[in-house]
């Protein structure tokens, strides 16, 4: 047999570098999964990628749904129709699937079902740092919370266990620091071998939800949670670590390896009650930690989650201990082993050691847009033509940085397809023009309905759609309008200015951003007309054109400043501002290791000075 | 055994796949290895940093001041990780230069080596500053070998606790086999290379 080489699909017994999301896909295939569904979202993503990689080989159907409550509703019907399945995402994924997700507690699955989502304290990649445990609260579902790439695997098959047994989904939370960490992980068996279509079995009473319905479902889910309590007591990753004292940390997944690091720091002998389960949490096992404990501090991030809950058993139970938590950790951002150690020094009187430097005065360097993007194109033309006079509501996806300068066109975002939603409202607010700009993904995931909105109560603003071709943030999944679906399998397009016409909008027009002054003369077109009106800017991800040149071994012929025609006016540095255009004594110098040779800076110059390298 | 490695540089300098390799051959090694990333909008053209922990740690996070060793791909990338590294951190450091956005527009300074060389002095160990583009370029390397290279330079520091077998059989799992003979004279090119050490 020839060695497997893809490290997903090593066997049992064997030792892999796995990054918590691949653990997780692993774990989901050792648990037999049979379907899976994704919104892609950072730090999520690698755990539908992963799967969308290997599903075919298993036989197991994978997908890239629209947006996280479709995918939602895919994996919850998979479920129910008793197939065991997965869903994906982000933590703010979750709010836009929070509605099918409510039900699923009530209607509960006749097969495993794990919703993962992963949480961003410190927005690396986000808009917020929500802490999706309440929503265990929230919904009823239990919640299980891995520290490592190792228990990312392992809980996940723990996790489609324990919603077997309640017929109730569970809630796999992880953070950036479990999903991006790898691991040597070693392996279990590979369950997930294919699936045979299921026969549908109805029962009105616990699938529909009316009234009726739902008032006894909710009852039931009740009575479930009472079972996932016994569950909890005896999850096997919830256990004490260190020696007993008087004093003791309570923590659970990114939270755990802090404060081991802090302990050890300490060099004194601090247990640390670690919770693997955490909705319900172990009232039992709480009690018995805080038995003979003069003080316990609560180390997690983000909310008092478990800080509440110690309090409210301490005050039942009336215990004489002390508790620390928020008063002495941060509530926002991420933790770290010193900011941990810090607490805990203070607490037991221990030197507080960190000697920190740093520098004030390095040059800032925020993430930009690549060389060669497309999107660079339509923000240089929306400013050079608009500049501060337009208001410019935007969205999610690598475009958001068009907010930063020089561009400056970002004025207002809240979530995936607000910049639509927005512009209806406002252009009813406000007296300034608007021009709002959405991503392709992002238009599939939450722009149409809000598109349908504004046409039917007659909102005024111009939208570009920048269609890159790909959801090139997360890692370049596929979506509707690439004709590819998470199988690898070609699919119909569905096409976005399609899509713009049926929803009812009369000015619709497809330009190459690489074109600037067809781009150019389009917007001012735009401008003269009413109504919403919409420019598609249709050019792929400059990453992926580049990838495919290098594998179709073609040449990146980068451009070149010629130092006689430069006359220094510095437009492509300040406006336009490519990353691989320098200043080289007074003079734009482009870069030749960065330059991927799109041309668009040679249609910039208004001295003819940049050309290609001959 | 417990060693910490920081990499750090800008997105799309191969930040990611150079942890990876590390990891790799220290697991191959028998080491438990935790490796830190961060992906997502960080990666576009932004400061990037990553981790290697190997032996008796928890995480991929290294406390403050406890980094043995740490890779800079870009100049000045070093200087925003201070506090994470001390005098016991050995610092291999590339002299290739990416001007940020604010450098170029002329609002920002790019700090000179000079300046540099002042902020590292008694804050960290041993410095070992190499001229990787100028190693490309000798050797007809490709630029995205640029991180296999600086990977081969902190090898011969003698400071990584990991053999070159375990390092090559890494590059080896983690580069596409037709790439794979570039990466190892990356490699071996950034062993050889000259170093100047302060």
């Amino acid at each position: 047999m020839a060695m497997e080489k893809d490290p997903l699909l090593k066997p049992a017994g064997e030792v892999a570098l796995l990054m918590g999301n691949e653990a997780i896909a692993r774990g989901a295939i050792e648990a037999g999964i049979c379907v899976a569904s994704t919104y892609p979202g950072t730090p999520s993503s690698e755990i539908a990628d992963t799967l969308s990689r290997i599903a075919a080989k298993l036989g197991i159907y994978m997908e890239y749904s629209t947006n996280e409550k479709v995918a939602m509703e895919v994996a919850g019907s998979a479920a129910i129709a008793g197939l065991k399945s997965m869903v994906s995402m982000k933590h703010v994924g979750l709010n836009v699937a929070a509605d099918p997700f409510m039900s699923l507690a009530y209607t509960g699955v006749r097969a495993g079902m794990v919703i993962v989502t992963a949480d961003d304290p410190e927005c690396f990649s986000s808009q917020n740092e929500q802490d999706n445990r309440i929503y265990s609260i929230l919904s009823g579902m239990p919640m299980i919370e891995p520290s490592n790439p190792q228990e990312a695997k392992d809980y996940t098959v723990l996790a489609f266990e324990i919603s077997e047994k309640l017929k109730l989904p569970v809630i796999l939370r992880t953070t950036t620091r479990i999903s991006h960490c790898r691991m040597n992980v070693k392996l279990g068996e590979i369950e997930s071998k294919g699936y045979e279509k299921q026969t549908f079995k109805k029962s009105m009473q616990e699938l529909v939800l009316l009234p009726a319905n739902a008032r006894v479902l909710h009852r039931r889910l009740l009575q479930k949670l009472k079972e996932a309590r016994k569950i909890s007591e005896a999850f096997p990753g919830t256990k004490v670590v260190g020696e007993e004292n008087d004093i003791g940390i309570i923590s659970s997944g990114a939270a755990f390896n802090y404060a081991m690091e802090a302990v050890k720091a300490t060099s004194e002998k601090i247990p640390v009650l670690k919770i693997g389960m955490t909705n319900p949490l172990p009232e039992e096992t709480i009690l018995d930690f805080l038995e003979n404990k003069r003080l316990v501090i609560v180390v997690e991030e983000l909310s008092p989650f478990l800080e509440n809950y110690v309090k409210k058993l301490i005050a039942e139970f009336k215990l004489d201990v002390e508790v620390h938590g928020k008063d002495v950790i941060p509530e926002y951002g991420e933790l770290n082993p010193s900011i941990v150690y810090e607490a805990l020094a203070k607490i037991i009187g221990k030197p507080v050691k960190i000697n920190l430097k740093t520098i004030e005065n390095v040059p800032r360097r925020p993430p930009v847009m690549c060389p060669g993007c497309p999107h660079r194109s339509v923000f240089y033309i929306v400013r050079k033509v608009l500049g501060d006079k337009a208001i410019y509501p935007t969205d999610i996806g690598c475009y958001t940085l068009g907010a930063l300068p020089p561009y400056m066109a970002g004025d207002l975002l809240f979530c995936m397809g607000s910049s639509i939603g927005t512009s209806s409202g406002l252009s009813k607010a406000i007296k300034e023009p608007i021009v709002a700009f959405i991503g392709d993904s992002t238009f599939y995931h939450a722009g149409i309905p809000a598109l349908i909105n504004s046409i039917y109560n007659k909102a005024e603003f111009i939208l570009f759609v920048l269609d890159n071709r790909t959801t090139a943030m997360t890692g370049h999944q596929p979506h509707p309008g690439t004709g590819i679906t998470g199988l690898g399998e070609r699919t119909s397009e569905v096409k976005i200015s399609n899509i713009v016409k049926g929803c009812g909008v009369k000015y619709v027009k497809t330009v190459d951003p690489y074109d600037l002054r067809t781009l150019e003369e389009t917007f001012r077109d735009a401008l003269n007309a009413s109504g919403v009106r919409v420019i598609i800017a249709r050019r792929e991800c400059a990453l992926l054109s580049v990838r495919r040149k290098i594998k179709e071994g073609k040449q990146i012929k980068p451009y070149r400043v010629d130092k006689e025609k430069c006359r220094g006016c510095m437009l492509c540095v300040k406006q336009f501002a490519c990353p691989a255009i320098t200043v080289k004594d007074g003079k734009a110098h482009i870069n030749e290791r960065l330059c991927v040779g799109c041309g668009v800076c040679a249609q910039v110059c208004p001295f003819n000075a940049i050309g290609e390298v001959k | 055994m417990r060693y910490n490695l920081l990499v750090c540089g800008v997105g799309g300098q191969g930040i990611l796949l150079l942890t990876r390799v590390i990891g790799t051959a220290a697991m191959l090694e028998g080491y438990t290895v935790y490796t830190g990333e961060v992906h997502g909008m960080a990666q576009r053209g932004g400061s990037v940093i990553s981790t290697v922990r190997i032996g008796d740690v928890y995480g991929p996070i290294i406390p403050y001041g406890e980094t043995d060793m740490a890779i800079s791909l870009e100049r000045i990338e070093i200087l925003r990780h201070l506090k994470y590294l001390s005098q016991k951190t050995t610092v291999v450091l590339s002299l290739t230069e990416i001007h940020p956005l604010s450098v170029t527009l002329g609002e920002a300074e790019y700090p000179s080596l000079e300046q540099e060389i002042e902020h590292l002095k008694g804050n960290v160990g041993e410095v070992y500053i190499i001229d990787s583009y100028k190693i490309l370029k000798e050797n007809k390397l490709p630029t995205i070998t640029e991180n296999i290279v600086m990977l081969g330079a902190a090898f011969s520091t003698g400071k990584l606790p990991l053999k070159s077998e375990s390092l090559e059989k890494a590059i080896e799992e983690n580069v596409p086999q037709k790439y794979l003979e570039v990466n190892l004279k990356a490699f071996q090119a950034g062993i050889d290379a000259e170093k100047r050490k302060i």
